[in-house]
Formats: structure tokens, sequence, C-alpha cells
């Protein structure tokens, strides 16, 4: 009798490990493993051309070189909606498309400034898409992107997502997931934005780059700041651990690398005006200085500090007013006043966009140097001491 | 007349009460639509609300050793009355369970079977369900142990997965919504996580320890699995912040948000291990009880035939409670929660009242 | 249809003759209430008829009497 038992158990685990979810199974060679969808504006204004891209598994022979076998496939097509598209590729093709690894969703400049948010919809709403997808928009049209041969990384996809991986170890606020898009997106005052990339040939070699990023409003996409105005803001939301401070003044140049920098916002109302005060805290060590004849050492450490500091503002500052001629909250100062002040938010939301204006952003910056690097002195400082 | 005479020690009821709460804490979208960032305190609000309803519950265990639901019914109201009000729990628990299995197939399908069809999976699940009921309560509650820990572990695991994700600042504002919705929270709180203990009123003869040691039980799986629900909520709204509402399954897209490198991301499997052991344990120990309550219904002598049919019942009568999903969870925001408080705490507390009155049970012994 | 056929033909062998062996009455009445629900409402749904759902029912109920949120 326990010998059947245990048959029976046995032949019960086996059957576990073969039907399970059999009808869900899903054969690696049968699947397209698709690693970066491009949407684009499309002749008809109604339609959007969708091309996907899809990885190949890498050949199982170790000789062939990577410059005969392209490592991707590239589908496209003109449909309506994502979902129309989708069922376009899955007809056209002897593979199932399989998104659960899609690193990026990018669009078409074009496209972004139409009318974008009703597109998301399906990303949200199909389970097989996911909130973790980077979102970018491209200067130009997405495909090329998607199209693109580069030297760094075989699969144009996955370079986008290394790449912003990278940028965020400089600060997380760089990364701009569907779910942090959406989150924009649903409050009210808060500007959603976007990393934009751009396309570039160099040297018949093609480069990704990025180029700023692209700010939203509830609708379409409505302006852009510079990869410059893009440090400012970075640094106004604060949790930095990688940057650059240069500046020159009337005695030298210099460069200081940042190896932190915090942000902390405080609120306060002055009759019907919203002040912010940020304080920013910085610290930082000497990359690169010249100039600075004839000063001494301690004269320079005061001397970069509140050059340093001044950078820090000014570019926070120019920032600000950018995204006020943009009129879009993309620091989230009217998200920050609903969760400290929810009462006096309720006051000054409906006419959020006119008090943004008026808005007096005060920010006061604590800069810290911390080591000099390997040398000291300048050179020209040495020359400087010397020549006494 | 208990039909099953078998029986379980103390701590597999505690850990089977904290089992049942635990496989709630996946339904939190019904509470994160109402209360927002907000939805750990309507928890921490109802678990202290629900207190009164569990001391309701361990007054009847005291008053009534030994006995269970439907016989604590019979002796209080009287035989009519008695029946009457057992043919409305009988309906109670038989929904309960429909309720139950669709929405564990609902779940399932949605996420990890796509595919496959729904009535499958709750066939399936009924059908090793019905396996497990034919050898009584001992097998029906002896994982629950298991279950819970693996829960509680993957619950913590998933904490330090999102750990760099979660940002305090989405719990703000804080207290700021209409009291009404608070209220609406916290009754679907007590309602549909905790009030659906009522059912082991039905099991209680067969724990073998002493009634204050029941209570005692009882209390401690309450506590721990109202904490479990509370970091649930917690932790999806440190992470989803403003979002959660959105979404049918927040737990789900919080673990898929895991990002530790290349290595260690999209960990909704965890999220799929845990739906799947903790709906079937709470589907199989509520297809338990309602057949145990038919079979005592009917002063049948055993309850083994019936268990396949009332399993193809819940499967059919399941199929006709709710076209659409979303009408099942507004109507999971709205309604059950006032209709559910009648079962869960209106006639327990009348039951008490009136053995209190009428002097039950009748040996004078309180 | 078929399968659903096959599905309860093998309850009632299964669990049915068991009872009808033994003779007990009240066991198979219980049986066959339950049984016959449960045929009744597989068939119906099997058929794309619909079938009032009491929860909706309660639900309008209650909503009528202003039992609700």
């Amino acid at each position: 009798m326990k010998l059947v038992r245990i048959f029976s158990a046995a032949v019960l685990a086996a059957f576990m490990l073969l039907i399970c979810g059999c009808w869900d199974d899903y054969e690696l060679n049968a699947l397209f493993i698709v690693t970066g969808i491009a949407l684009d504006s499309s002749q008809n204004p109604s339609q959007m051309d969708i091309s996907v891209q899809i990885a190949k598994p890498h050949p199982s022979s170790e000789g062939k070189s990577d410059s005969e076998n392209e490592p991707v496939i590239l589908m496209n097509t003109t449909a309506p909606t994502m979902s129309d598209a989708l069922s376009v590729f899955n007809r056209n093709s002897n593979r199932t498309l399989m998104l659960q690894h899609n690193q990026v969703l990018l669009l078409g400049k074009s496209l972004a400034e139409d009318n974008i948010i009703k597109h998301l919809d399906l990303f949200m709403r199909d389970q097989e898409t996911r909130m973790e997808v980077l979102v970018m928009v491209v200067d130009g049209r997405a495909e090329d992107i998607i199209n693109a041969q580069l030297e760094q990384d075989s699969i144009s996809g996955m370079f986008l997502a290394r790449l912003i991986t990278d940028l965020t170890t400089a600060s997380s606020h760089y990364q701009i997931r569907m779910i942090d898009f959406v989150s924009r997106l649903l409050d009210e005052s808060v500007a959603p934005i976007a990393p934009i990339v751009s396309l570039k040939e160099n040297n018949g070699k093609q480069e990704i780059v990025m180029n700023g990023m692209a700010v939203f409003d509830n609708e379409r996409m409505i302006g852009q700041l510079t990869n410059d105005e893009v440090t400012g803001y970075i640094w106004a939301m604060g949790d930095v651990s990688r940057g650059e401070v240069s500046f020159s003044t009337e005695w030298g140049t210099a460069v200081l690398n940042i190896s932190s920098l915090t942000a902390k916002r405080e609120i306060s109302f002055d009759n019907e005006k919203v002040q912010v005060n940020l304080s920013i805290k910085a610290q930082l060590h000497i990359g690169q200085i010249s100039g600075f004849k004839y000063i001494s050492m301690e004269e320079l450490m005061a001397h970069l500090q509140t050059s340093a500091e001044q950078a820090i503002r000014d570019k926070i500052m120019n920032s600000f007013e950018i995204s006020k001629t943009l009129n879009a909250d993309i620091f989230g100062f009217g998200r920050s006043i609903y969760r400290t002040y929810p009462s006096e938010w309720k006051k000054i939301r409906e006419e959020w966009e006119t008090v943004y204006q008026n808005l007096e952003l005060d920010v006061n910056v604590d800069a810290h140097i911390a080591t000099t690097g390997q040398i000291t002195d300048s050179l020209e400082m040495e020359e400087g001491k010397s020549a006494d | 007349m208990q039909i099953d005479k078998r029986k379980i020690p103390g701590s597999v009821m505690l850990f089977s009460v904290v089992c049942f709460i635990q496989a709630s804490s996946l339904l939190t979208a019904f509470l994160a639509g109402v209360t927002f960032q907000d939805s750990w305190f309507a928890i921490l609000i109802g678990t202290i609300a629900g207190l009164p309803m569990i001391w309701i519950y361990n007054m009847l265990i005291s008053r009534f050793p030994g006995k269970n639901l439907l016989e604590i019914l019979s002796e209080v109201f009287g035989k009519v009355l008695g029946k009457i009000f057992g043919v409305m729990y009988i309906w109670f628990f038989l929904t309960l369970t429909s309720l139950n299995t669709i929405d564990m197939g609902n779940f399932v399908k949605l996420t990890i079977m796509e595919e496959t069809p729904r009535l499958i999976l709750m066939v399936l699940c009924i059908v090793v369900g019905a396996w497990a009921i034919r050898y009584g309560i001992g097998v029906v509650s002896r994982y629950s142990f298991l279950f819970s820990m693996i829960s509680f572990i993957i619950l913590v695991i998933g904490i330090f997965l999102v750990w760099n994700q979660m940002d305090f600042k989405n719990f703000l504002p804080m207290f700021t919504l209409p009291v009404k919705e608070y209220i609406q929270g916290t009754n679907i709180i007590l309602t549909i996580p905790f009030g659906e203990l009522v059912v082991f009123l039905m099991i209680i003869p067969n724990v073998n320890i002493p009634p204050q040691k029941i209570s005692k039980m009882f209390f401690i799986g309450y506590l721990l699995g109202g904490i479990h629900i509370l970091v649930v909520m917690a932790r999806d709204i440190a992470v989803l912040g403003n979002t959660i509402a959105m979404f049918s399954l927040p737990s789900l897209v919080t673990l898929r948000l895991v990002h530790l490198g290349e290595a260690l991301s999209r960990m909704e499997i965890l999220f799929a291990v845990v739906l799947i052991m903790l709906m079937f344990f709470k589907i199989t120990f509520l297809y338990y009880v309602t057949v145990i309550t038919i079979a005592q219904f009917f002063n049948l002598k055993e309850y083994k035939p019936l268990i396949l049919s009332i399993g193809a019942l819940i499967l059919s009568y399941g199929l006709t409670l709710y076209v659409s999903p979303v009408k099942h969870t507004l109507s999971g925001q709205e309604i059950t929660p006032i209709f559910w408080i009648l079962f869960e705490f209106l006639l327990p507390l009348v039951t008490l009242v009136t053995a209190a009155i009428r002097k039950r049970p009748k040996t004078g012994k309180v | 249809m078929p399968l659903l056929i096959m599905g309860f033909v093998l309850i009632a062998l299964i669990d049915f003759i068991p009872v009808i062996r033994k003779k007990d009455w009240g066991l198979a009445a219980v049986f066959l209430l339950i049984f016959v629900s449960a045929l009744v409402f597989s068939v119906l749904e099997i058929n794309n008829i619909k079938i009032p759902s009491i929860m909706e029912a309660a639900g309008n109920l209650m909503k009528s009497i202003g039992l609700s949120y």
C-alpha cells in the first residue's frame, strides 16, 4: 500500500512539472523579445507609425562577426493604436511578440507635440507592458533610433536602458519610467518630463546622445530644456551623487566635482505669493583649476566656495526661469505645497499657473570643498610662488 | 452535532487565521481607491475598530464551549429562527467561497496565465480543495503555518527589494480626505479581511484547547494578520505614490518595479506564488466551512458525498454573481461592506445579547 | 456542453452511488438538491443565458434604501 502511495505521489509530481501552465507555455524559439518600441506621427493624423525592435538571440557559433549578422530585427507598421499594431506584427511573423523585456518607449517629437497622452493609455492598461519602461522623446523620428547601428551596443534599446542606468548613478531624477511619467500626469500641477535623445552621425558611425529633456502638459509636449538647464533641474531636485560645477572668475577658472548634493524645500506664504526656500548642501572637491596666480590656499578655498555657490545658484535659477516661460512646474513645487499645506493648496490650485509665475524661489547654497585632488596649488599658483 | 470530529491544535488555528487575513492583502485595491495615501491609516483604524467584533466572537466561543455557529444559533433562537439564520449563513458562506474563487480565477488569469481559461484555473483549485476536504479539517488547515511564514518572508524580501524606491513623502498629505472616505475605508477593512473571520466560528469545536486559549489564538492571529496587511499597504503607498489607485493589483506593480541591478528585476513571480498559495488556502477553508454547514444544517451523518456537488455549485453560482470585474470592484467598495456587517457583526451581536437575555446556554455555565 | 455533462455524470457516479447503496434517503435528498441546482446553473451559464445575480439585486436594493456609500 505504501509503495502505491509513493508511486502515485511521484507520478503526480511529474505531472505537476510537465503540464503546469501548459496553456501559457512560452518556448524561447517561438518568441520575439521586444527591446524597444518607437511611436511616430504618421501622414494620416489619426494613426501612428509604430516600429518595434526585436533582439535576436546570439547565434550559436562563435566564429561569425557581428557586422555580418544584424543583431536586431525591426518591424514596423501604421496603425491607430498600439494594440492594433501588435496584432499586425503577430499576424505577420511566425513568432509571438513578447513585451515583458521592453526597455524603452520612444516618442517621436512630432507625435509628442501632437496629442500623445491618449496613446499612452494602452501602455498602462495592458498587463504585458510594464511600469518600469523608460519613456523618451526623440528629436526627429523615433524609428531612426530603433534602426540605429551603434558601435557601443548592438541593440539600441539596451543601449538606452544602460545609458539611463548610468545617469541614474549621478542622480535618480534622470530616470523617467512610465510610472514616474504617469504619476506626474495624474497630479494636476506637476509637469511630466522625459529625456530627449537624438541620433548623430560621427565619421560615418552613428551615435545616440542625450539632448536635454522634453516638458509636457496634460496633453502634449510643450517645450524642452537644454542639457545645461536639465542640470539646473537635477540639482534643484537634489539626491545628486555625481556632477560638475564649473565657473570662471577674474582670477581663474575651476571645475569642481560634486560628490553629493542634497536639496531641501521650505514653503512659506506671503499674502498671495508663494515663497519656496531651496537649501542646497553640496560636497565638492576640486577637479581642476587654472589661473589663480598670487593667491594663497585659504583665500583660494574661500573664493572657490563662494563662486561655486554662486554658480549652482545661477544654474538653478536659470532653469527655474525657463520653466516659468514654459509655465510648467517641473520641480513639483505644487505637489510639495499640496503635501505640506493641503488647506492652502486648496485655495490656490485653481490658479496654479498664475501663482507659479509669481513664485519666488530663494536658493541658498552651502558648498563645502573637501579635497583638492592630487596636487594642491595649481601650476600657475606654483609659478606665482616661486616667482616671489 | 458536528460532522467532522477531527481535531486541530490551537497553533494551527492561529496560523489559519493569519493566512486568511494575509490572503486579503492581495485585495488592497478595494481600499486604495477610496483612501489613497491614507490607506495605511484606514487599516490601522480598522484593526482597532475590529476588536469589538473579535470580542463578540470570543464571547460566543467562551459562552458556548465546544459548539459551532449553527448549534449556537439553534440554542439561542430556538429551532425555527435558528434554522432561518442558519440558511442565511449557508448562503453567506457559499457566496464568500464563490467570490473568492472568482477573484482567484480573475487574478491568476490577468497576471500570470493569460491564455488559460479562467474556468480551468478555478476548477483545478476546487478539485484539489475537494480532495483536501475529504480528509477533514486537519488536512485543510495543516499548511497554514508554512503558507503564513512564506508570505511573511516574501513580504520582508519585497521590502528590501524596493527599499531604494520608497519615497516617504508619498504618505503626505495625511488625514485631509473627507471623513466619509475614512469611514468607508474602515468599513471595507472591517468586513472584507477581518469580518470574514466569522467563518472560524464553525470550526471552534475542532480546536482541542480550552475556550480561553482559543480566544487568545483568535486574537493573536487577528493582530498578526492586521500587521501584515498594514505593512503591505504602507510599502505599496511608499513605492507607488499617487498612482496606487490606478492599479487593480498594486502589490504586483510594486514588485514589477524592483530593479537592483540587472539580475534582481521584475520580481512579480514572488507575488504570483503568494497569491496562489494564500488564495488556495482561503478558498479551501471556505469551501470546507460551506460543506460542513450544509451537512450539519440537514442533520446528515456524513458530508463526503456532498463535497463535489457543492464544488460544482460554488463554481456555477459564482459565475452568475458579477458579470464584470468593474461592477465587482465598485460593489466591493460601496455595497458589500455594509451588507456584510449583517452577517459579521449584527447577527453575532444579536445572538450574544439574546443569549444573555434568555440565559443560554441552559446549563447556567457562563 | 458534452464536457459539462461528463463532469456532472462523473460527480454523480463518484458520490451518489454509495449514497444509494447505503439507502440514506436524507443524504440523497440533500445531494440531489445541490446537484440539480449546480447542474441548472451550469447549463444556463454554458448557454449564455443570463441569470439574475443575487449580489447585484441586493446591491440595487440597498442603494434604493440608501444603504450605500
